[in-house]
C-alpha cells in the first residue's frame, strides 16, 4: 500500500527525517553506545588480542662443541634484546635453554615448551679457525635452526630473527678472527620501510579500523528492522515523506555519527597505540564516508531480506565481522589464486578498507594513489544503495 | 532412571534428524566453512609480489631472479629500471618487496672475491606479509652464495652461517594451523548450538511443559538433552577429522584414541556452557544469537587465530578459562607434533576442572529455570 506518492524529493523533509533520526541516536543510550563508542572501544581490545609480536622467543640450545667461540655465539643471541636484525632494533628476547642430546630437541620441539631448537655441532669452533686460516676462501661453520612449524608465521619470525642476530654475529666474528678478509657482512642487507621495528600493531591498529567502523552499519540495520517491528514505521507512512527521503535521511544521520566513533578511534590509534598517521586526515574522512556508504549499502540491503532485528544483526555480524578477518588480507594477504576467492574477497568493503586505512596512517598515500580501493567501495555504496532506494516502498506489512 | 533418560534421547534424536534447519546446521554448515576458509587463506602465504631492479645484468643476476620467482612464496612482477621506480610500486602496494642486485655481484663471485650485498627493502606495513617476504628472499640468497661458495664455486662466506628448517610443517604452511583450528571450532559450534537449542526450543514451541508434567526428573531431563549434545558434538568431530585428513592434507601423527578422548571430553564441557545458555533462551533465535555472542569471545581468547603467547598477561590468563583454548592446544600437539599424554596432561587437567565448575553452574541454573 504506498500511501503518498507526491512531490519530487524534498531537502527539507530530507533534513528533518535526518535530525529526526539523530535524535533518535543520541537519545537511545545502546544506539549511542554501539554507533560512537563501541568502535574505538572494541579497537582497544582486539590491538591487543591480535598481536602478532613475539616478545619471547624460547630455544632449545645444544652445544656440542663447548669451546669459548659455541658459548659466545650463545650469549650474543641470547644478549640480543636489542639485536640489529636487518640494521632495525627489534624489541624481543631470546630464552635459552640448554639441552644435552638431540633426542632432547625433539623432545622439546613436541611439547612445545620452545619454538625453535638449535644445534651447534661439534668441530663449530674448528671450522672458524679454518675459516679465518684461509682468509675467508673456506666455508663457515654452519649451525643449524629448527623451527616449529606448526605455527608457521611465529616460526618464520623466530627463524628471520635469529638469522639477523646469527649475521650480526658473524660480520663482528669477520674483525676478530681474519680483519684482511674479503667478507664482511652477509648477503643480504634489509631494510623496512614504513614500520621499522616491524611492530604488528602498527599495521594491524589501522587494518582492524576498518573491522570495527561496520558496527555504525550494524545499527542501521537494527534501526531500519526495529522500525517495523515496533510499529512507528505506521507513523511514517502517514507523513508526507518519501521513502527515498526516509532511507537517505537514516543513512546521513548514521554516517555523521559514524564519523564521531572515526575521530575517537583515530585518537586512539595515534595518542594510545602510537601508530604513525603520515597521511591527510582529511582524506581519511571522505573515504570513511565512501566505506560507510558501501557498508550501509549493503546493510540496507541485507535489512530488506530479513524481517526481525535479531536475524538481521546476525546476518549482518555473518557477512562483514566475521569474514573480515579472513578475507579482507587483514592478517593473510587476499588469496587471489582462484577466481572464486578473488571476487569475494573484493565485493566485502573491509578488504578495500584495509587498504585505505594502512596506505593512509603508515604509508601516507594520497587520493590518486588509492583510487582503486576508493574507486570499488563508490562501486559498491552506488549499488547497493540504488537498488534500495528504488525498491523500498513505504509500506506496512 | 537409565530407561526413562534414553527414551528421551531417542525422543531428542528423531527430532533431530526430522528437523532439516537443525541438520543444516549440523552438516553442511559446517563443511561450508571449512571450504571457505581454505580458500580464503589458501596454502599460506604464497606468491607475494616483488620487483627486482637488476643493476648487474649478468648470468649470475639473472640466475638469482629466476630462483626468487621459482619459490613458493614469491612472484618476480616487475622488473623496474631504478630504485626510485621501484619505490614507487612499494608504496602503490602494487609490490611488498624490492631487490636491488647491484653492480659486479656477478663478477664476485667469479673471481673468488666478497660479493656485494643485495639491497632488501620491505613494506612493514603488513608483519606476517614483510617476515615471509624477508625469510624467502634471504633464503634464496643465502643458497645461491653458499653454491658459489662451496668448493666448486668461487665468492667467499661469513665464518657462521645458520641453516633454517621448520619441523612438521617444511613449507611453513599456515594452513596447518587454520584448518585445525577450525576443525576444533566446529566441533565447538555444532556442540553449543544443539546444546544451547535444548530447552529453547520446546519453550518457543510450548513443549516444554509436556515434558515437565511426565515423570521424568529435572536431572535427567538435562542429562538426556545434554546426552544428544554430546551424540551430535562427538559424531562431528569424526566426519570432520576425516573431511580434514581426507581434503585438506592436514596429517594425524599422534594417537587417534587420545585425539578422541580429548575431543569428547571437550563436547562435554561445551554442552555445559550449552545448557545455561538454553535454560536462559526464550525463544530458538535467542539462544543462537547467545552462542554467537559466546562465540566471538572464545574465538579472541581461545589462540583460534593469535597464538596465546603473543597476547598481553591478562588475556593470557583469561584465555585459560576458556575450553576451546585448551582444546586447540592439544588438537594442534597431537595432530601436527604427534604429542602424547606426557605432553597434555595439563590440558586434560583444565578441561576436566572447567567441566566440573561448569557442570554444576549448569544443573542448578537448568534446574532452577525449568520451574
Amino acid at each position: 500500500m504506498r500511501l503518498y506518492n507526491g512531490a519530487m524529493f524534498s531537502i527539507r523533509r530530507l533534513s528533518a527525517m535526518t535530525r529526526k533520526e539523530l535524535r533518535h541516536i543520541t537519545r537511545d543510550a545502546r544506539i549511542f553506545f554501539l554507533v560512537t563508542l563501541s568502535p574505538p572501544f572494541i579497537l582497544f581490545v582486539l590491538s591487543y588480542l591480535f598481536s602478532f609480536d613475539i616478545s619471547t622467543v624460547r630455544v632449545a640450545w645444544l652445544d656440542e662443541d663447548r669451546t669459548p667461540r659455541s658459548r659466545a655465539y650463545l650469549a650474543a643471541i641470547t644478549a640480543g634484546a636489542d639485536a640489529p636484525a636487518g640494521g632495525q632494533v627489534r624489541p624481543y628476547r631470546v630464552e635459552a635453554r640448554m639441552v644435552d642430546s638431540r633426542g632432547a630437541l625433539d623432545a622439546a620441539l613436541t611439547a612445545a615448551s620452545v619454538e625453535v631448537a638449535v644445534h651447534v655441532p661439534r668441530g663449530f669452533a674448528a671450522q672458524i679457525d679454518r675459516w679465518a686460516a684461509a682468509a675467508g676462501r673456506a666455508p663457515g661453520a654452519q649451525v643449524l635452526a629448527v623451527a616449529d612449524g606448526a605455527d608457521a608465521l611465529s616460526a618464520t619470525q623466530a627463524l628471520v630473527n635469529l638469522g639477523g642476530q646469527t649475521a650480526a654475529f658473524s660480520a663482528g666474528l669477520v674483525g676478530e678472527v681474519a680483519p684482511g678478509s674479503a667478507v664482511t657482512a652477509g648477503p643480504v642487507a634489509t631494510r623496512i620501510w614504513y614500520n621499522a621495528a616491524l611492530k604488528s600493531q602498527w599495521g594491524m591498529v589501522p587494518g582492524l579500523l576498518a573491522i570495527v567502523l561496520t558496527l555504525p552499519a550494524l545499527a542501521l540495520t537494527l534501526a531500519v528492522t526495529r522500525e517495523s517491528e515496533v510499529g512507528t514505521l505506521e507513523a511514517l507512512v502517514a507523513s508526507p515523506i518519501r521513502g527515498s527521503e526516509y532511507l537517505l535521511g537514516k543513512v546521513i544521520a548514521y554516517v555523521l555519527s559514524g564519523l564521531v566513533s572515526l575521530v575517537l578511534a583515530v585518537g586512539l590509534a595515534v595518542l594510545w597505540f602510537r601508530v604513525p598517521f603520515r597521511g591527510s586526515f582529511p582524506l581519511l574522512v571522505w573515504l570513511t564516508v565512501d566505506f560507510y556508504l558501501a557498508t550501509m549499502g549493503l546493510a540496507l540491503l541485507i535489512a530488506r531480506l530479513v524481517s526481525s532485528q535479531q536475524t538481521a544483526m546476525l546476518v549482518v555480524l555473518l557477512v562483514f565481522f566475521v569474514p573480515g578477518f579472513f578475507l579482507s588480507g587483514l592478517i593473510l594477504p587476499v588469496n587471489t589464486s582462484s577466481l572464486g576467492s578473488t571476487l569475494l574477497s573484493y565485493s566485502l568493503p573491509t578488504t578495500h578498507f584495509v587498504q585505505i586505512a594502512r596506505g593512509i596512517f603508515l604509508k601516507g598515500m594520497t587520493l590518486p594513489e588509492l583510487a582503486r580501493p576508493a574507486a570499488l567501495l563508490a562501486l559498491i555504496a552506488i549499488a547497493s544503495l540504488a537498488f534500495s532506494l528504488l525498491t523500498f516502498r513505504k509500506r506496512v506489512v | 532412571m537409565i530407561a526413562r533418560i534414553a527414551s528421551l534421547t531417542v525422543k531428542e534424536f528423531i527430532q533431530l534428524v526430522r528437523d532439516r534447519r537443525m541438520l543444516l546446521l549440523i552438516a553442511l554448515f559446517p563443511v561450508m566453512q571449512l571450504v571457505l576458509l581454505a580458500s580464503a587463506t589458501g596454502q599460506g602465504i604464497n606468491d607475494l609480489v616483488i620487483a627486482v631492479v637488476d643493476q648487474d645484468r649478468s648470468a649470475e643476476s639473472r640466475r638469482l631472479i629466476l630462483a626468487l620467482d621459482n619459490v613458493r612464496e614469491l612472484v618476480v612482477g616487475h622488473l623496474p629500471a631504478s630504485p626510485e621506480a621501484a619505490g614507487e610500486l612499494l608504496k602503490r602496494s602494487q609490490a611488498v618487496a624490492t631487490v636491488i642486485i647491484p653492480p659486479g655481484f656477478g663478477a664476485a663471485s667469479v673471481a673468488g672475491r666478497s660479493m656485494p650485498q643485495v639491497q632488501l627493502i620491505l613494506d612493514g606495513t603488513s608483519t606476517n606479509v614483510a617476515y615471509t617476504a624477508q625469510f624467502a628472499v634471504e633464503g634464496v640468497v643465502n643458497d645461491l652464495v653458499r653454491q658459489s661458495s662451496a668448493p666448486g664455486g668461487a665468492a667467499a662466506s661469513l665464518p657462521l652461517v645458520l641453516l633454517t628448517a621448520a619441523a612438521y610443517n617444511p613449507a611453513l604452511s599456515s594452513r596447518l594451523f587454520t584448518i585445525p583450528s577450525q576443525m576444533g571450532f566446529i566441533v565447538y559450534q555444532v556442540t553449543l548450538a544443539v546444546a544451547s537449542l535444548a530447552f529453547a526450543r520446546e519453550r518457543e514451541l510450548g513443549t516444554l511443559e509436556g515434558l515437565l508434567v511426565t515423570p521424568l526428573r529435572r536431572i535427567e531431563l538435562i542429562t538426556g538433552k545434554a546426552l544428544l549434545a554430546w551424540l551430535a558434538g562427538s559424531l562431528d568431530f569424526l566426519v570432520m577429522l576425516w573431511v580434514v585428513r581426507r581434503f585438506f592434507d592436514v596429517p594425524l601423527r599422534g594417537s587417534f584414541a587420545l585425539l578422541l578422548g580429548f575431543s569428547l571430553l571437550f563436547v562435554a564441557v561445551e554442552i555445559t556452557y550449552g545448557v545455561i545458555l538454553s535454560s536462559f533462551a526464550r525463544t530458538q533465535q535467542q539462544a543462537i544469537l547467545y552462542v554467537f555472542v559466546l562465540a566471538m569471545m572464545d574465538i579472541a581468547l581461545s589462540g583460534y587465530l593469535v597464538p596465546v603467547k603473543n597476547m598481553p598477561a591478562v588475556f593470557n590468563a583469561i584465555a585459560q578459562s576458556s575450553p576451546l583454548q585448551h582444546y586447540l592446544v592439544a588438537i594442534r600437539a597431537i595432530m601436527l607434533r604427534g604429542a602424547g599424554p606426557a605432553v597434555l596432561w595439563p590440558q586434560a587437567v583444565w578441561l576436566a576442572l572447567i567441566g566440573l565448575v561448569m557442570g554444576s553452574v549448569a544443573v542448578r541454573t537448568a534446574a532452577r529455570r525449568l520451574e
